[in-house]
């Protein structure tokens, strides 16, 4: 076991980088997915107050997932990081002005008292819209970091065959908000946000299929292990689609555990079908690795971190559902004061 | 240099002038926040949990805004020096990836305090308990990233080897690379400077409010009362913390005429290597100072630029920024002095005023400090080891990036102070 696993320590640091990965798209999709709760105040009901509170601590704990995605590429994977700057630097540049937009938006709404500017049409699209091509964005380079895309691919003609897989990401993530929104917001699969998030997602794994089966041949030809890549997660995607619209038996609950497991499945099957590749056929992950005393200090940093950081996080999560459960039975006074930070 | 290589070091320069600024205050306020809520606990006072309850506000603002620039700093790392980040990864890996972790403890425990002020009563050792993993995180983070920047001005525990053309590091020892000798010097100095300027600003906020109040109806208020606690209490940590960065300041200076004596050279625009050499003090020149703040005696010798090839010398500009950097550390000790010593001036405009300009003049010596560490080692990222354009990005598009980033950051700047300021003049402390 112990010599599997330092002959494979490489995938094991790819898998983590994937944790990193799997948990941003879980906390971020139920908060951009929340953000529409924002653009149409009127569809919140009862448990708006619930919304806003849960939000807010949440996605002070977000990014750091996705810096801990980055990060562990960085420090597992110092080789892959010219090809993957190179690769990422378009996504990568409209993702921090989206996410400095969004956060503008959140001081706004969360901290400020500008209630004119809250209510306006403008800054609540404006807040939606970041949110959302922040999330494009960090799907657009997740999707290219996962599948292995070349800089050479990237930036040649060939870029657009990007196009379906990053669809099908966006489409997986849509249906997740969707659910998610149901179980944290409140919102019932019948509400215009949620039933929004579902349409967007028919809709875009739709077009993503007739691209990708028009497409395919061409991309074959030219990276054969990253069209099956795509082939595979094409077929997880759907599982995602079929269970966001299914609803598994109408509880928002079992369907968001259900889609945030087939969303691991999808990010960790993905990358032991790629390894011992990281860019095929380009780059291994054992040639791009660090130094095997950085490895292993870094995976023993991982153990410790996370013996601290699981249970910190289910004492952020256990404090804010207890604290949204007596906003919605109505026995905390500060109810009144919306989604503001009072002090 | 090439124009792209100058934007993105324009670049580059801005994200973490940018940065320090929130990142310094970040590391501040928690521990001003958790002293105030200690102190209001221990002595049943009301004004400090109050003072710990409206500066947490302040910690919530500014973690956000320094969240997003700590992002773009990582992201920018990628982005524009992926060269350095495939060179040195193997050394500065593992303080990398525990400050994710510091950063999860931080941002965590910042949702668990902010939230849950009153949760269990008025005055409760447990909520207070929640802000110490705040306090730690921010300066675990602060430390560790600090460790990267001491491997950059001294790199330690790599063996390098020119492989295809290519520096590589061929041996490591990441403990050896993260404590190397320049760590202890960089660390201690920057981040006692960062909780100086935190409480000088505190303090500066508090003299403003007083001064504000100056002859009018509330000069003996309940409000005056509270500003002038805050002021007091903000005004000793200050001057504590102004003490220890005097002794830092000169461990770092002995340190850089040991293993950087170009860039003490090039700070003390020294031409020739000399015994008794002179300190040049904001244009005055002190006879055999230089010596003695090195070696202890005026036959200490000490290293001049024509000992060093010209073309590795680092701009000359940074002199200047040093001395403002030492006269702001002078000024920030004696203030508080001042304010001890004279007491009939405490609640006199010169006084406020020099608070205030004590507080200006913190924030303008963090900013000098790191200008003259970064841009007194170029022309290299790592020293002596990888020249900065070799670790330049290949990407075309920085120029358009270099453009719009920073107005992204002039936005986020006005909206934080914006909303803060307008913040605490609408919500006036309660009795």
């Amino acid at each position: 076991m112990i010599a599997f696993f330092q002959a494979h320590t490489p995938l094991a640091a790819m898998l983590l980088a994937g944790f990193f990965l799997w948990c941003y798209i879980v906390v971020a999709s139920v908060e951009f997915g929340a953000t529409l709760f924002i653009l149409f105040p009127k569809l919140r009901g009862p448990r708006a107050v619930s919304v806003a509170q849960l939000l807010s601590p949440v996605w002070e704990v977000n990014n750091v997932f996705l810096v801990g995605f980055f990060v562990s590429l960085l420090a597992f994977f110092p080789g892959f990081i010219p090809w993957f700057a190179t690769a990422l630097f378009i996504p990568l540049s409209v993702f921090i002005v989206a996410n400095g937009v969004r956060v503008l938006s959140v001081l706004i709404f969360f901290y400020s008292p500008f209630e004119r500017i809250q209510q306006s049409l403008l800054a609540r699209l404006v807040f939606a819209t970041s949110a959302y091509t922040a999330m494009a964005a960090a799907a657009w380079g997740a999707t290219v970091a996962i599948i292995g895309v070349t800089p050479e691919l990237w930036l040649a003609q060939f870029a657009w065959l990007l196009v379906p897989a990053v669809l099908f990401a966006l489409a997986g993530l849509a249906a997740f908000a969707g659910v998610g929104m149901e179980l944290f917001g409140g919102a019932d699969s019948s509400t215009s946000p949620v039933k929004m998030f579902t349409d967007f997602s028919c809709v875009a794994y739709a077009a993503s299929a007739v691209w990708f089966f028009k497409m395919v041949p061409l991309f074959a030809a030219h990276n054969i292990r990253s069209a099956d890549v795509l082939w595979t997660s094409v077929a997880l995607a759907l599982a995602l689609a079929l269970a966001a619209l299914g609803r598994l038996a109408r509880r928002p609950s079992a369907a968001f555990f259900a889609l945030a497991a087939l969303v691991g499945i999808l990010i960790f099957y993905v990358i032991s079908l790629q390894y011992p590749y990281l860019v095929y056929p380009f780059i291994t992950a054992a040639s791009a690795y660090t130094a095997t005393s950085t490895a292993t200090i870094l995976f023993i940093v991982c153990i410790l971190g996370l013996v601290l950081v699981i249970p910190s996080l289910a004492v952020l999560y256990t404090l804010f559902l207890q604290k949204n459960k007596s906003y919605e039975t109505g026995n905390n006074t500060i109810e009144s004061e919306g989604n503001k930070i009072i002090t | 240099m090439s124009p792209d290589l100058l934007w993105g070091r324009v670049l580059m320069a801005d994200t973490l002038a940018f940065h320090i600024f929130f990142a310094l205050l970040g590391v501040g306020i928690p521990l001003l926040v958790s002293l105030a809520e200690l102190v209001g606990m221990v002595r049943r006072d009301d004004d400090f949990l109050q003072f710990a309850r409206r500066w947490s506000f302040a910690m919530g603002v500014l973690f956000v805004v320094g969240a997003i620039s700590g992002t773009v700093v990582a992201v920018e790392f990628f982005m524009l020096w992926p060269g350095f980040v495939a060179f040195a990864g193997p050394a500065i890996g593992v303080p990398m990836f525990l400050e994710v972790f510091a950063f999860f403890i931080e941002a965590i425990f910042l949702g668990v305090y902010m939230f849950t002020w009153g949760r269990w009563g008025n005055r409760s050792w447990r909520h207070w308990l929640s802000s110490l993993p705040v306090v730690l995180g921010s300066v675990a983070s602060a430390f560790l990233i600090t460790t990267v920047n001491a491997f950059m001005n001294e790199p330690s525990g790599i063996v390098t080897q020119v492989v295809g053309g290519v520096q590589k590091i061929v041996q490591v020892n990441p403990w050896q690379a993260m404590f190397g000798p320049a760590t202890l010097p960089e660390t201690s100095h920057s981040i006692v400077a960062y909780y100086t300027t935190t409480f000088f600003v505190a303090a500066a906020i508090c003299a403003l409010a007083l001064w504000r109040r100056r002859g009018t109806m509330e000069t003996n208020s309940e409000t005056t009362r509270y500003f002038s606690k805050g002021l007091v209490f903000c005004l000793t940590l200050a001057f504590a913390c102004a003490l220890v960065v005097g002794f830092t300041g000169d461990a770092s200076a002995r340190f850089l005429a040991s293993h950087e004596p170009l860039k003490l050279a090039t700070i003390e625009q020294l031409p020739a290597t000399e015994s008794h050499a002179p300190l040049r003090f904001l244009g005055i020149r002190i006879p055999d100072a230089l010596s003695e703040l090195v070696g202890g005696t005026p036959q200490t010798v000490v290293q001049g630029l024509a000992a060093f090839d010209p073309a590795l010398w680092p701009p000359s500009f940074i002199h200047w920024l040093f001395d403002g950097m030492a006269a702001s550390g002078f000024f920030l000790v004696v203030v508080p002095i001042v304010y001890a010593v004279r007491r009939n001036w405490r609640h006199s405009r010169i006084m406020f005023g020099l608070i205030i300009a004590a507080a200006l003049a913190a924030l303008f010596s963090v900013e000098a400090g790191w200008i003259v560490t970064e841009v007194g080692r170029q022309p290299y990222v790592v020293a002596g080891v990888l020249k900065t354009a070799a670790a330049f990005t290949p990407s075309a598009g920085v120029v358009v990036i270099a453009l719009v980033f920073p107005v992204l950051y002039v936005v986020l700047a006005v909206a934080a102070f914006w909303i803060l300021i307008r913040h605490y003049t609408h919500h006036a402390p309660l009795h």
